[in-house]
């Protein structure tokens, strides 16, 4: 799979890259342009919350543009950024988990119909993901909901790419757990 | 039961349709930004006087000189105020007491980047550094998490240090280049001069 992180132009990202260190806010907005809607993306997949995507994404720019002078170019700046934006948010979340319990559609979503009904699965599935574990949602969202390769994860969350491919998979059996009975396969995979 | 297309499809639903994103709002989070950026200083003083050192301990005598005026002249009131005297010292020291917690993690992130920043001897020694990192990071995250960073100087150098270490962890074996752009830029941050400021004179585990 090709990686999917926006790479730009190198040159002209590297262009804007020396123009923000020098201190123009147009190239740090271009910056900012061309990366925002990932990295909103990816808040807002994890948190589900409007106002904390919001929040992580602001902080996930701020950190990046504070840091910049330390950006060699050693990795893609979309790598980079999006490893500063999970961080924010994986850390954020924990904080917030503190002060309140985070609402989920699934608790007013009521599970009506037959068991095996592909709408009554898919309430199931959308519990189960939320209820993974931040690092393994975190993989599995990436991955499945948002077309990042494993090694973009593997880069994005500093781990090996071996550790990306094995999260993923504990999370869809989780998921195929969550699903009781209806997830067996008529092979006889759980 | 089901066949594995059938659940394959599902999952992928599901996953596209979990807390599918609405566009971002771009202009109201680069104002956001902008508006963070200008008041930094501002935010960042107002947190240090919540966290001052000073201010708990002065804090905690007027507390304790108000209870010991009330014992004497509403004594009836004295042991209510000393209650609540007792609970807002506690309150306060919180943060004091994780800071103080903090320590030993700080004394081993000054020996990491110290060792970093000599050079690794070997590859078994940057593989050491890199795990060495990778387990310090973890801890920085978990205080960043806790009342430590409350301290808005603590959590600015928390923050530096665990960017410094995500960096350490992620770099190339061998690229000596990377080394030396990270050391800069943990020498232009000052990021181990205000570690060092944090630890207690005969703590510290890099000179030993």
């Amino acid at each position: 799979m090709n990686d999917t992180l926006p790479t730009g132009d190198d040159l002209q990202e590297r262009e804007f890259i020396d123009a923000a260190l020098a201190g123009d806010v147009m190239a740090e907005r271009a910056l900012y342009e061309a990366h925002v809607e990932r990295v909103f993306r990816l808040a807002y997949r994890m948190t589900g919350d409007q106002e904390l995507a919001e929040d992580f994404t602001q902080e996930a720019f701020l950190r990046a543009f504070q840091h910049l002078p330390g950006f060699r170019g050693q990795a893609a700046f979309a790598t980079w950024l999006h490893s500063i934006a999970s961080s924010v948010v994986l850390n954020g979340l924990r904080r917030v988990r503190r002060w309140r319990q985070m609402e989920t559609w699934e608790e007013k979503a009521p599970e009506t119909g037959k068991e095996d009904d592909d709408a009554v699965l898919k309430i199931k599935l959308d519990r189960a993901i939320g209820a993974l574990p931040d690092d393994l949602r975190a993989v599995f969202l990436m991955h499945d909901a948002e077309g990042y390769t494993h090694r973009e994860i593997a880069a994005v969350l500093a781990i090996p790419e071996g550790t990306a491919k094995a999260q993923l998979a504990r999370a869809r059996q989780r998921l195929r757990d969550a699903l009781g009975e209806a997830g067996r396969t008529v092979g006889g995979e759980a | 039961m089901m066949d594995e297309d059938r659940i394959g499809r599902l999952m992928r639903e599901a996953a596209r349709d979990h807390h599918a994103p609405p566009p971002a709002p771009k202009d109201r989070i680069w104002e956001g930004i902008q508006r963070r950026r200008r008041a930094p200083r501002r935010a960042a003083i107002s947190r240090g006087l919540r966290a001052n050192w000073f201010w708990i301990p002065a804090a905690a005598l007027i507390l304790l000189v108000g209870v010991l005026i009330g014992r004497e002249t509403l004594r009836g009131d004295a042991e209510r105020q000393l209650g609540e005297m007792q609970r807002r010292f506690s309150e306060a020291g919180r943060g004091e007491v994780f800071a103080a917690a903090a320590v030993p993690f700080l004394s081993r992130a000054d020996a990491l980047l110290t060792r970093y920043r000599g050079g690794p001897r070997d590859t078994q020694d940057r593989n050491e550094i890199r795990d060495w990192a990778g387990s310090l990071l973890a801890e920085t995250r978990l205080l960043l998490d806790s009342p430590a960073a409350d301290d808005a100087e603590m959590r600015l150098l928390l923050m530096d240090l665990e960017l410094t270490l995500a960096r350490i962890h992620q770099a190339p074996a061998g690229d000596d280049a990377e080394r030396r752009v990270i050391t800069e830029g943990m020498e232009d941050r000052g990021v181990m001069t205000r570690l060092r400021a944090r630890i207690p004179a005969g703590q510290s585990l890099a000179s030993l």
